[in-house]
This record gives C-alpha cells, structure tokens and sequence, in this order.
C-alpha cells in the first residue's frame, strides 16, 4: 500500500511537471551512509537515482530510489557484524534556489519514503520513515547541475523507536525538456 | 540569493540540535564476558560432571546497560564469540541454553532440556577432537527463537548453560565465551 501511494504521487508530480512544460532533472549520485545512533552498524556506501521537478516558487519535488549498504560493525573482542542493507524510495519536497539555472544554489529538502532493511539473522524490515537535510547545487550549464547533499533519515522500528542514518552524496542531475 | 542562504544555515544549525537529541535513543551492543570465569580459567562440561555448567550473567554491571536499562524499546538480538573443544573421538553438537531464573541451577543438562529454559544457540557442530571459534556474525546462523527470551534479557540477569548432543557422552571445554545483545533504547 505504502509503495502505491509512493508511485501514484511520484507519478502525479511527473504528469504536473510535464504539463507546465518546465524542465525535469534526471540525476544519479553516490557516497557514504552513516549509522547515527547505531552501535551494531558501520559506515557503508550508498547510491540513488532521481527525478527533479519543478513545483510552484522555489519548491521542487524529487521521487528517488536509494540503495545502500551499511559496514561491518567492529566491537572489540567479539569480531564483527555485517552491516544490514537499506534501500529505501520515496519522495523530497526541496526548497530553494530555481532549479535548471548557472549557479550556487543553495536548498532544503523533507522526504518521506519506505526503507526496506535487510541483514542475515534479524528480520527484515520494511517500514514507513522520513527524512530531512539540504544541499547545495552547483550549476555548471543551464542543464546541469553538480550536487552535494547531506540527508538524515529516521525510519520508525520495532518497539517505538527509531533507526537513524545519515546520507552523504555528491551527484550530477541534466535537465531535459527546455 | 543571501536571504536563501541565511535560511539554509538556520535550519541546519536547529537541525544539528534536534540531531543531537534523536541520538539519544539509539541502538547499543552490550558485551558480557562469562568465560573463562573470574580466575581466569576455562570452562568444563562433561555428561558425568556439570559442576560448572551454571554460567550466570549480569548485565547490569556494564554501564551502557545501566544508562539504558530504565527504556529498553526492543532487543534486537543476541550473539555469541565462542572459543570450545571437543575432547571426544566423536563429533557432538554444541548448544546454549538460557534459563532466567539464576536459582534454578540445574544438575545435568538432561534436567535443562526437561525445564524451561530456552535452547538460544544450536545446531554448531564441533568435530572430534577439534576446536572452533565462532565470532558475532558467525553466531547468528545459529540462534534460535529470539522471541521467548527477550524478557529475560531486558531484566540483564540470566543463567546461560552450555549443552551438547549426544546427552550421554561429551566433553567440551569453553575458553571462551562471550554474550552480545544488540537493544534499541533511550538513556
């Protein structure tokens, strides 16, 4: 139910941006993922693929698909724990700057999404959360971007708690349809 | 342009204090060495001797238990790093057995599996004469019904009581022994 709704709001902002005949940034990147709060993980690597529309005024919306990988966690004496993998898609509402323009452009970004985390021995979970942070991108052409972007995801867990990780990205978005 | 920057930075430095509140709930690794025992040695099971088969666990002498002990959310899991000998010419299958209350002290390890303690680790095969070592991702292959226990790893006092198969012959000295238990909780 969850990822319907995802795919049926990714959607819509796609059909709205299209119909405004603005730009759509189709953008990859990668970097770190990092456990905050999270002894039995370590510092892995993470990789997502996006779409960038423009919205209304300076909001944009990204649907996106995540796929990282937490590292061993080392706890002296006992060896190690192999990190749990977290692939998680969703949808960022970004604030800032107008998108698909020469620049410094500084934003905001609130996402929501489910995150899908799996690790041998411990139940794999799939679960709603959401996630805040900013960046900044840097317009090299009219129709590119380089992207470097910092995310803090808190996804809801067993227990009434909540797993948390940081993002870490640099990426590139092209924009076509101008 | 500026005004967007002076929000940026706004946001991120309130970001950075809700940041640093959220970590207080968190998800810590407890460690509690159990062998070899306070004088430093190895531990010995036989089926004619379990006078040291009683392995009695407290948690609450570590302090990251202590800080979180009061609003555990959940317990994620348990592990082991196990260090264990077989002296007999024939393989036996190694086992631990978790009993939450410390006094039940229970003679032989056919008395355990009648009780009702719960089996947490099976199914590890030592080979005769041999030795392994199993380290914290190796154990979880071999845990077993996390659910039944996890109450009695929130109180952070437990008896452990290693076992083997077959019950009527085995021999299996533990140098080592180490329990982990990975919680979700707010200090």
């Amino acid at each position: 139910m969850k990822r319907l709704i995802l795919i049926t709001m990714a959607a819509s902002i796609l059909t709205a941006a299209a119909a405004t005949a603005a730009p759509i940034g189709l953008g990859v990147s990668g970097g770190a993922l990092l456990p905050a709060g999270q002894e039995d993980q370590g510092t892995g690597s993470l990789f997502a693929i996006k779409v960038r529309a423009h919205l209304a005024g300076r909001f944009a919306a990204e649907p996106n698909i995540h796929f990282g990988s937490f590292g061993d966690a080392d706890i002296a004496g006992v060896g190690n724990r192999k990190g749990s993998s977290l692939t998680h898609y969703g949808v960022d509402i970004t604030w800032g700057a107008p998108i698909a323009a020469v620049g410094f452009k500084p934003y905001l970004l609130l996402g929501g999404a489910v995150y899908n985390t799996k690790r041998d021995g411990d139940v794999t979970s799939n679960a709603s959360g959401w996630s805040f942070g900013g960046g900044v991108a840097v317009g090299v052409r009219s129709n590119l971007d380089v992207d470097l972007r910092g995310r803090f995801n808190i996804v809801s867990s067993e227990g009434s708690a909540s797993k948390k990780s940081v993002g870490l990205t640099i990426g590139v978005f092209y924009y076509v349809g101008r | 342009m500026k005004r967007i920057y002076w929000i940026c930075a706004a946001v991120a430095a309130v970001t950075a204090a809700v940041f640093a509140g959220c970590v207080l709930t968190g998800t810590v690794v407890i460690t509690a060495k159990v062998a070899p025992d306070a004088a430093g040695e190895s531990i010995n099971i036989t089926n004619l001797d379990y006078s040291e088969g009683e392995l009695e666990v407290n948690l609450n002498n570590n302090a990251t238990f202590k800080d979180y002990k009061d609003d555990i959310r959940t317990i994620e899991n348990i592990g082991f790093y196990l260090e264990a000998r077989n002296n007999l010419f024939a393989p036996v299958t190694f086992q631990i057995f978790l009993e939450p209350d410390t006094a039940a002290n229970y003679a032989n390890t056919e008395d355990i599996v009648q009780s009702r303690a719960q089996v947490v680790l099976t199914e590890l095969i030592i080979p005769a004469r041999e030795s392994v070592v199993i380290d914290w991702n190796e154990s979880m292959q071999y845990i077993s019904g996390l659910d039944e226990f996890k109450g009695a790893l929130e109180t952070g006092v437990f008896s452990l009581y290693p076992a083997a198969v077959p019950r009527d012959a085995f021999n299996v000295t533990i140098d080592s022994l180490v329990v982990i238990v990975t919680l979700t909780g707010k200090k």
